[in-house]
């Protein structure tokens, strides 16, 4: 940030960190509650405590391996938020920004 | 981070004990309900993030359980140099947490660095032999501790091949110092598949170098020509014929520490303690005195 | 890194061979694989085949279980067995494995259509990087709010290791929330249909209490935030939150943060440390 900027006064910045710092214990939100119930990832596919991939030493008896035995079929439940395209300028954030596509491409551990 | 060494009270793993592999969805439990699983097993490479949920129930678990843990990534039967970051890793985990087992596979998984997430057969040469044993040796002086190294379930041989896997596995024995993780079902599922005998192999290992013993469910599919080929899937209960070897294993060589694995299509933890029980049932038969160092 | 799985292999051996063989579906099983009773060993080789990409794409479903649900399972389980055959893992530390298959689906013909599908992968793998961020503690309030202005307005709040920012072209935050409700087995098709498109958004992406917080925020909080990453003071931060928008509540932004365990710890000096 540029050091000639107008910046917020010392006096609003301890108001605000006053104010906020009455309300935080009431604001905590319902789902960080309860963590004894949520220990890890639920054996019925992921839910709010997705826990990721892992590693085992298990084999599998599901056929997967051949590369041409697969086609492009909609079935999920993305049909049912309709459809967009990557070009379609309507999906630009207002000032410019390109959203997350710097993102996609972050350093992130391979 | 020797505490655990240290501290009296923290569970250890003796020979007559059951445990088996933990999976988070179980957490609860695990930690909350009465159960008579006294350890458990987990694959480090699940382990290896800064921190969070995983740090947190591991380190549960080890306060309360006695702790093997059982790596799958570091491809000591590879033929290229051992990941010097994988080895640290595990350094790293095994002087955290302290684990009273410490076992990895007669495999390979990695090549030209890319992870295959398999653990693959390799021929046994006396190549492989001072190749693996090469390996073994710089685990074992990273960690400080002897391992255990497991037999693997293969589907399919090598022509090259110039001895068999109990002989392979004696001479790594003789060469490293390390002991053996006997994975009873592999036997089985290897046996089957090569046409030859679970029971001649289990009477040609060194039995004196076990330090665990690895019980699981297979799958079994038909090839085209009618013959069975057996998968290790570890996504069942484990087979009667299996059981069979093992009680007569436990019977002759006396109670060695014993895991139940069930990876995929993983069941309620009480399905997975049931089978725990079974195994305990055999070991109980073989350690009447019952004198146990468990703790907790 | 995308490795050659057309040519023949011959002048491989070994494991090198070997592996090659396992990704290349039709090649020919390498030379001196066999089975015992000495029959054809290519249905055998196939386990092999079958394993390294089932449990690769297991591992990609397991991290991008939104993404999977809304692909369905017959795409889902095609994209993330295709991304495992070019772009299989460099580590054995599947938790991070997956990091390009979010430009991988923005840039496929399979989901071009449907570019919010690569912004959920986003999402997921930022929240699989925040499930397994390093430990901290979390800045509470009353820490904050006992700090003289002075000190306030020069120094700047830390993010916490598990805290990640991500502004989208779609309502990935809202889209995330529906899927989430689904997959617990609630009725979202009227939140589904009723979501509009046509809005970007703001996620902040926290980790209270060792459980990851997926939260859509307003365009000045995730400026605010923004700025607080890249190490600019409370001041600054706060100027740049109204900046971006004129009706931006620090007060209630930073009640939320703090609530969620956004930031690590008040640092008094104005320079990143």
């Amino acid at each position: 940030m540029s050091a000639t900027r107008r910046t917020v006064s010392a006096a609003v910045l301890a108001a605000a960190a006053l104010g906020a710092a009455a309300s935080v214990t009431a604001t905590v939100p319902a789902h960080a509650q309860g963590q004894e119930k949520c220990y890890g990832i639920s054996l019925a596919g992921a839910n709010d405590c997705a826990a990721g991939p892992g590693t085992t030493c298990a084999g599998t008896s599901t056929v997967d391996y051949q590369g041409n035995a697969w086609t492009f079929v909609e079935s999920g439940t993305c049909t049912q938020y309709g459809t967009a395209t990557m070009a379609d300028e309507d999906f630009f954030l207002p000032d410019g920004r390109m959203g997350s596509l710097e993102e996609l491409d972050r350093d992130l551990p391979a | 981070m020797s505490a655990y060494h240290t501290t009296a009270s923290v569970p250890m793993i003796t020979d007559a004990d059951a445990g088996v592999g933990f999976k988070h969805a179980h957490a609860e439990a695990v930690f909350g309900d009465d159960h008579a699983v006294r350890w458990f097993e987990v694959h480090p490479e699940n382990y290896m993030g800064a921190g969070g949920m995983p740090h947190r129930l591991l380190t549960d678990l080890r306060e309360r359980f006695g702790l093997s843990l059982h790596g799958v990534g570091l491809s000591i039967g590879g033929e290229g140099r051992l990941d010097a970051d994988h080895l640290a890793r595990l350094v790293a985990l095994n002087e955290r947490y302290a684990p009273d087992l410490f076992s990895e596979h007669l495999a390979w998984s990695s090549h030209d660095e890319s992870y295959l997430n398999d653990l693959l057969p390799l021929p046994y040469t006396p190549q492989t032999v001072a190749k693996v044993a090469d390996h073994i040796d710089e685990v074992q002086s990273a960690l400080g501790r002897t391992i255990l190294l497991e037999n693997p379930s293969t589907y399919v041989v090598f022509e090259q091949s110039e001895m068999s896997e109990t002989d392979f596995l004696r001479e790594i024995v003789r060469r490293t110092g390390c002991g053996l993780l006997l994975d009873v079902n592999n036997v089985f599922v290897s046996a089957t598949n090569h046409g030859t005998s679970a029971q001649a192999y289990l009477d040609a290992f060194p039995t004196a170098s076990v330090g665990e013993i690895h019980l699981a469910g297979h799958a079994s599919v038909t090839l085209s020509d009618g013959a069975p080929l057996l998968i290790d899937a570890h996504d069942r209960a484990v087979a009667d014929p299996v059981w069979d070897l093992y009680e007569n294993l436990i019977a002759r060589i006396g109670p060695r520490p014993t895991l139940v694995e069930w990876d995929n299509d993983v069941p309620a933890f009480d399905v997975l303690a049931g089978e725990v029980a079974r195994a305990q049932a055999v070991l109980d038969t073989q350690s009447p005195l019952l004198g146990r160092r468990h703790v907790a | 890194m995308s490795l050659d799985v057309t040519s023949s292999g011959g002048e491989r051996e070994g494991q090198g061979a070997f592996a090659h063989a396992l990704r290349a579906p039709d090649a020919p099983v390498p030379h001196g694989i066999a089975r015992a009773n000495g029959a054809d060993p290519t249905e055998a080789f196939n386990i092999y085949r079958n394993n390294v990409v089932a449990s690769l794409a297991d591992a990609l479903q397991a991290a991008f279980p939104i993404t999977a649900q809304m692909l369905g399972d017959g795409l889902s389980r095609a994209l993330t067995a295709d991304f495992a055959r070019a772009h299989p893992p460099r580590s054995p530390v599947l938790g991070g494995y997956g990091a390009g298959f979010p430009r991988y689906l923005a840039n496929h013909e399979a989901t071009k259509s449907r570019p919010f599908l690569a912004e959920m992968a986003l999402l997921e793998r930022l929240y699989l990087d925040s499930y397994h961020a390093a430990d901290a503690a979390a800045l509470d309030g009353a820490t904050l709010a006992a700090l003289d202005p002075e000190t306030l307005s020069a120094g700047r709040l830390v993010l916490h290791p598990a805290t990640r920012l991500v502004r989208f072209r779609f309502p990935i935050a809202e889209m995330h929330a529906i899927e989430q409700a689904a997959m617990r087995g609630e009725d979202v098709g009227a939140a589904r249909s009723a979501l509009d498109l046509r809005r970007g958004s703001q996620a902040l992406i926290t980790r209270p209490a060792y459980q990851v917080s997926v939260n859509g925020i307003s365009p000045g909080a995730s400026a605010f935030l923004k700025a607080c990453e890249a190490g600019d003071s409370f001041a600054d931060a706060a100027q740049a939150g109204f900046e971006a928008e004129p009706a931006f509540d620090l007060q209630t932004t930073l009640s939320d943060a703090l609530s969620l365990g956004a930031f690590s710890h008040f640092s008094p000096l104005s320079t990143p440390s």
